[in-house]
């Protein structure tokens, strides 16, 4: 047994397959008819329905991006939007009546046990479906609402439509207006004025099926003078077949508050992870993005943060690992529109086994700020000869009250350092995993202990054999 | 002396940049000497070709007022080219274009200055394609009044123990507005290849854009790759000291530019 819940991860964990025969009732591709079906089987208000249609429209007329990865892999006629496993209990609030075969995957990703150990609250997502969520009373005596989006959007209707799909609208982009036609499941997480969660949250997301779409919506709303820290877990086995992830992320941050978004994204390498992330971060208050992306074929992922008050601020910390076959294309946008507001990117990436690791990141301050400060700190370390690292930072600056700094660099572990740790007895492989720890050590500092294991556990993961 | 005359550009130099031969208007022979013309010197046709030999090339303060200009630096040969953009010139693009051989060093020094409603692209790339090339640029373009630049400097490293650094400084006042694009590509036969790339931008107007993006593409492990960017005003203190001494906001605004645009583009007589 080991001491962290998380430290006994392995690729069969990830990579292990429950039956899908339930996808066989879904059909392949995207029509009206998919939409209207979606919004029927959760009994959707009429607002939400044509909100889905206008979304359908969009994302038909929309051309897919000009910019980025390659994703001329992707079949958008083979994916499969909309499925779930109709033995399981939507919803169940104990884990004793979730399907075994799901309960054991989440059993096995470690997450029952987190929730007993550390969490204030659980959300399971499989496919389509959320089937598991639940909120320590203590919180839920507060007024804090963790529910699943189907049931948000009929439980708390005005809060719901006030906020769905403000921050990222569906005509941002392509995927943003498909996400906005077949979202299903996710996230509603409503924390009160003045109310400061001292435990995280965390909903776990998890593909199954082969060609699977996975859409599910996260909606954080956080009032004034409030704090939470919400951490995200997806994964998905291999099949061989391109999967698709287009989630959305919408933050509230409101006047002094104060969120936490941590995110291990380790989906299979057949998965276009095309999520986006994004928050309105208000007076005073600070948003800070922690995310490891370790998984998917492609990534874009661009965490992003509008900074609208006086004084908000912003902290995106991030890694990316490419290994052989992936492309790992994320970053971070900062948006600063008011006074005296900052934000910190740290974005560390590693390439290996002829991975590509891009970032690229946009930092925009409005014309005639005062006070705005910035810095961007993006480093590379690439593993082999044959991997490849791109770094693209943008920054818009429009007022000359602005304290800018950026700052990068790329190479290869210093073979100095490898020579020390060797002479001393260490084997050349844990010397690069030490070199390796070390270079991501900033932002896996910032994750909770159990989490920081994880993410550790995932790089040796993806590590291993990386000498000789 | 210089041959300056029309002449036939040997055919293998020609292949080895993308230039269109037919725009080839103007070659000058080798430059194998101690070379210092003088300020204004090279008046001629819209494309210019120029081919490098030996050390101690030097081109001072060569006021541009070509469109294109394309620069072959044999091996071994060092080059050192001050260019000057001071407004007074008709096209609204130039092209800059250099390939260094083995062991081969070349230093850019570039002074662009505009004002009222100049708008002007640069491309400037350079490109060591053998191995022990050095690559080095120093730009600084001061932007007044509605000018607007947009600058896209390149350097490529396709061979072994290449270097370059390349350092970019923008002055922007008024409504001035700068889109500035650096860039270093390594390629995967680029190995032990040591560069660098820093953008520092003064912006003295609230009314004044600047658009930055330093890229690196790096296509192998052994190498060193940096970069970095600064934005700033005019430091507080520096503005308290000159008003304490009897400058208003504009004269001391502008006695801080002066002396930050001599520093930066202070030119090495020696590479």
């Amino acid at each position: 047994m080991s001491d962290f819940i998380f430290e006994s991860l392995d690729k069969e964990t990830f990579d292990h397959k429950n039956d899908y025969s339930y996808q066989k009732d879904f059909g392949r591709g995207l029509t009206e008819e998919v939409v209207r079906k979606i919004s029927e089987d959760k009994n959707e208000p009429e607002w939400m329905l044509e909100f889905r249609l206008d979304s359908f429209r969009k994302y038909q007329e929309m051309s897919m991006p000009k910019w980025g990865p390659a994703l001329d892999g992707l079949d958008l006629d083979e994916i499969v939007y909309y499925a779930y496993d109709k033995e399981a209990d939507k919803n169940a609030k104990s884990w004793d009546d979730v399907p075994d075969d799901i309960k054991n995957t989440f059993e096995k990703l470690g997450i029952p046990e987190a929730e007993r150990a550390m969490l204030a609250g659980v959300g399971a997502q499989y496919e389509s479906q959320v089937v598991y969520h639940s909120l320590k009373e203590q919180w839920e005596s507060q007024g804090v609402i963790f529910e699943d989006c189907d049931i948000a959007i009929n439980k708390h209707p005005e809060l719901f439509k006030k906020y769905f799909m403000k921050c990222v609208p569906n005509n941002d982009h392509k995927f943003a207006a498909l996400h906005g036609a077949v979202w299903s499941g996710g996230t509603f997480l409503y924390i009160p004025k003045g109310v400061k969660m001292d435990q995280p949250l965390q909903a776990y997301f998890r593909m199954n099926a082969p060609s699977q779409g996975q859409f599910e919506h996260t909606l954080i709303i956080v009032e004034d003078d409030a704090q939470a820290h919400y951490i995200e877990g997806c994964s998905a086995p291999k099949y061989g077949s391109s999967a698709l992830h287009a989630g959305c992320v919408e933050v509230y941050c409101g006047k002094n508050s104060r969120v936490r978004y941590s995110s291990v994204e380790n989906w299979s390498k057949d998965t276009y992870n095309l999520n986006t992330k994004r928050a309105i971060v208000k007076e005073g208050a600070v948003m800070e993005w922690v995310g490891g992306n370790m998984g998917s074929g492609v990534t874009m992922l661009y965490p992003c943060s509008m900074l609208v008050g006086r004084g908000a601020r912003a902290d995106h910390l991030g890694i990316a690992f490419a290994n052989a076959g992936q492309n790992q294309d994320t970053g971070a946008k900062v948006s600063c529109l008011a006074d005296d507001t900052s934000c910190n990117i740290v974005m560390k990436s590693l390439s290996k086994g002829g991975g590509l690791s891009t970032y690229r990141g946009l930092l925009h301050v409005a014309p005639g700020l005062k006070g705005v400060a910035a810095k961007v700190e993006c480093d590379a370390l690439i593993l082999d000869p044959i991997s490849k690292s791109v770094t693209i930072p943008r920054m818009d600056i429009r007022s000359s009250d602005v304290t800018i700094a950026h700052e990068a660099s790329a190479g290869k572990i210093n073979p100095e350092d490898i020579f020390y740790l060797t002479s001393r007895g260490i084997s050349e492989e844990q010397a690069e995993a030490m070199v390796v720890n070390g270079f991501i050590e900033p932002i896996i500092k910032e994750l909770p202990l159990e989490y920081a294991v994880e993410m550790n556990r995932l790089i040796e993961l993806e590590m291993e054999g990386s000498v000789g | 002396m210089i041959n300056n005359g029309l002449h036939k550009i040997p055919q293998e130099i020609l292949s080895k940049v993308d230039v269109d031969q037919s725009r080839v208007l103007c070659g000058f022979g080798k430059f194998d000497y101690q070379f210092n013309p003088a300020c204004g010197f090279l008046h001629a046709e819209s494309v210019q070709f120029w081919h490098f030999e030996g050390v101690g090339n030097r081109l001072q303060e060569v006021l541009v007022d070509f469109e294109k200009l394309f620069v072959f630096v044999e091996s071994g040969a060092e080059v050192i080219l001050d260019l000057k953009f001071s407004n007074n010139f008709d096209f609204d693009r130039f092209d800059f274009e250099s390939v260094l051989n083995e062991g081969s060093k070349l230093k850019l020094n570039v002074l662009i200055e505009l004002e009222a409603e100049k708008n002007v692209s640069f491309d400037l790339h350079n490109k060591c394609v053998e191995k022990f090339a050095t690559a080095d640029l120093n730009l600084v373009y001061d932007l007044v009044d509605k000018s607007r630049i947009s600058l896209v400097c390149e350097t490529s490293f396709e061979g072994s123990d290449n270097t370059g650094q390349m350092m970019i400084n923008g002055i922007l006042d008024d409504k001035a507005v700068g889109e500035v694009d650096g860039k270093i590509f390594i390629s995967e036969k680029a190995n032990k290849t040591d560069s660098s790339l820093q953008q520092k931008v003064l912006l003295l107007s609230d009314d004044c854009r600047n658009l930055i993006t330093p890229a690196l593409e790096i296509l192998t492990d052994d190498v060193k790759a940096a970069h970095g960017v600064s934005v700033s005003q005019v430091p507080a203190d520096v503005m308290f000291y000159l008003n304490t001494r009897g400058l208003d906001l504009v004269s001391a605004k502008k006695l801080y530019k002066e002396a930050l645009k001599k520093e930066l583009f202070k030119v090495e007589n020696t590479i």
